[in-house]
C-alpha cells in the first residue's frame, strides 16, 4: 500500500476540516426554499389521507352492502350464536342503565331526518325501543361482542343518529353503559374476552366508550354489525 | 425510523425533526455543516460568491433528499457528498471544467520540499490558482479521497485524464509552495 504523496497530504491536512462561516443570506435562501415546499408537502399528506379515508370508506361500504343481506338474526339467541362480552375496559363514561331484554319482532330503527340530516333518537325511532350494541363478524368464524350479554335502550343510550346516504348505514352516537362481561361460544366457555379483542379495543371500541362517532349498519335486525379487523380473526384461530 | 437506525442519538433527532419540516432543527443541521461546507465548496469554486450560491443550493437538496438518506453511513460523509456533487454540477454548468492550460514544462517537485505547517488561506489560494480541471481533480483525490476510477466517473472523463490531470495539479502546486518558501525566507 502506498503511502500518501506529500503535497495531498499537506492540503489534506490543512484544508479537509477547515471551516470558514458562510453569509446569513445563504440561509435566507436556504430557508425560503424550505417555505415554499412546505405547502406541497402538505398537500401531498392530505392527499395520502384523503386517499386512505377514501379506500377505507369505500370498504366499508363494500362490506356492508355485501353482508346487510346474509345478517339473519332478528334477536340473538345466546345459545346459538357466538357471543363476546366487551373487552375488559373500564370506561369512565355512564353507568349501566336500561338493560332489558330483547324485545322480540323489533322493527327497523326509522330515524326521521331533520333539516340538517341529523335527528335525535331520543325523539326519532319511535318503534324500535330496543337495540343491542353488538360486534359482529359474520364471516367464517362469527363474533358477537354484546354489551354485558345485554341489550340496550336504544332511545336511553343513542344520542344521536344520522342518516346518511346510504339508507342501510346509520351514523349513531354512542353513550354506553359499563362494558364489563364475559362471552360465550356456542354455550361453551372460552377464554377471556380480553385476550381475543385487545386489538379491537384499543380502536374501534374505545372510540365508542369515548362517544365517538363511527358508521354502524342500520338493518332491520336489533344488531349493530362492525367489521372487526382480520387480525382479530387471525389471532382468534 | 429504520432509516436513520445506525445513527448517533442526536443526528437520529436531528434527521427525523428535519424530515417532519421542524424549521429549526433545518436551521441546527445547517449550521452544523454549513461552515465546513462552504469550504468545500470554496475549493471548486473561482469565489466565495460562487461557493456560497453552491452551498445554498447543496443544503436545498439535502433537505430535499433527506428521506433517501439511509444512515448507512455518517450524516456529515452524505452531506459532504452532495456538495461536492453540487459543486461539480455548478462547475460544469459553468462549462469551465476541462479547459486544456498549455504549459511550460516545470521541474519534477521535490517530495521531501513541503514545510511542516501553511497557512490555510495560502493553500487555498494555490488551490484557486489552478486551472479548473486540475482543481477539480486534485480536490477530489487528494482531499475527499475518491480514486481515479470514481473520478472518471464523475467527471465523465477516462481514469488516464484523471491521473495526468491530477499530475500536473501537483506540480503546479509544488512550484507555489517553493515559491511560497522561497518568498518566506526572503521576508
Amino acid at each position: 500500500m502506498s503511502s500518501k504523496h506529500p503535497i495531498d497530504a499537506l492540503f489534506e491536512k490543512e484544508l479537509k476540516e477547515h471551516q470558514s462561516q458562510p453569509s446569513e443570506a445563504v440561509w435566507a435562501k436556504v430557508a425560503a426554499s424550505q417555505q415554499a415546499a412546505r405547502p406541497k408537502r402538505e398537500g401531498i399528506f392530505l392527499l395520502r389521507a384523503a386517499s386512505v379515508l377514501l379506500l377505507v370508506g369505500l370498504s366499508s361500504f363494500w362490506y356492508f352492502t355485501q353482508n346487510a343481506g346474509s345478517l339473519q338474526v332478528s334477536t340473538p339467541i345466546l345459545g346459538e350464536t357466538e357471543i363476546v362480552g366487551a373487552p375488559e375496559v373500564k370506561p369512565t363514561t355512564k353507568k349501566q342503565s336500561n338493560l332489558k331484554e330483547p324485545a322480540q319482532n323489533q322493527t327497523k330503527p326509522s330515524p326521521k331526518k331533520s333539516g340538517n340530516g341529523k335527528t335525535n333518537s331520543k325523539k326519532n325511532p319511535k318503534k324500535t325501543s330496543l337495540v343491542i350494541p353488538v360486534l359482529q363478524q359474520s364471516l367464517s368464524d362469527p363474533i358477537l361482542a354484546l354489551n354485558d350479554l345485554a341489550p340496550v335502550d336504544l332511545e336511553d343510550n343513542w344520542d344521536e343518529v344520522e342518516v346518511i346516504e346510504d339508507p342501510n348505514v346509520l351514523r349513531v352516537k354512542l353513550s354506553l353503559p359499563d362494558l364489563q362481561g364475559e362471552y360465550n361460544t356456542n354455550g361453551q366457555p372460552k377464554k377471556k374476552l380480553s385476550e381475543r379483542m385487545w386489538a379491537y379495543a384499543t380502536e374501534q371500541y374505545d372510540r365508542m366508550i369515548a362517544g365517538e362517532e363511527f358508521q354502524l349498519p342500520n338493518t332491520d335486525d336489533t344488531k349493530i354489525e362492525i367489521p372487526l379487523p382480520d387480525f382479530v380473526n387471525r389471532r382468534m384461530k | 425510523m429504520g432509516i436513520v437506525r445506525n445513527l448517533p442519538s442526536s443526528e437520529k433527532r436531528l434527521v427525523k425533526q428535519c424530515l417532519r419540516g421542524d424549521h429549526e432543527a433545518q436551521r441546527e443541521l445547517y449550521d452544523r455543516y454549513s461552515s465546513e461546507m462552504l469550504t468545500v465548496c470554496r475549493r471548486y469554486t473561482q469565489s466565495l460568491e460562487d461557493a456560497e450560491e453552491v452551498l445554498s443550493n447543496g443544503f436545498i437538496k439535502i433537505f430535499a433528499r433527506l428521506d433517501q438518506y439511509r444512515g448507512e453511513g455518517a450524516l456529515g460523509a452524505w452531506v459532504r457528498r452532495i456538495m461536492v456533487r453540487e459543486a461539480l454540477n455548478f462547475i460544469r454548468y459553468k462549462k469551465n471544467l476541462f479547459v486544456e492550460v498549455e504549459e511550460e514544462r516545470r521541474e519534477e517537485f521535490g517530495h521531501s520540499g513541503t514545510k511542516e505547517h501553511y497557512d490555510a488561506e495560502h493553500l487555498m489560494r494555490m488551490i484557486d490558482g489552478l486551472p479548473t480541471g486540475y482543481k477539480t481533480v486534485f480536490n477530489l483525490y487528494a482531499i475527499e479521497g475518491y480514486n481515479h476510477r470514481e473520478i472518471g466517473e464523475m467527471l465523465e472523463i477516462s481514469e488516464n485524464t484523471s491521473k495526468s490531470q491530477l499530475s500536473k495539479a501537483r506540480r503546479q502546486l509544488q512550484q507555489k509552495l517553493n515559491d511560497y518558501e522561497l518568498l518566506a525566507k526572503d521576508n
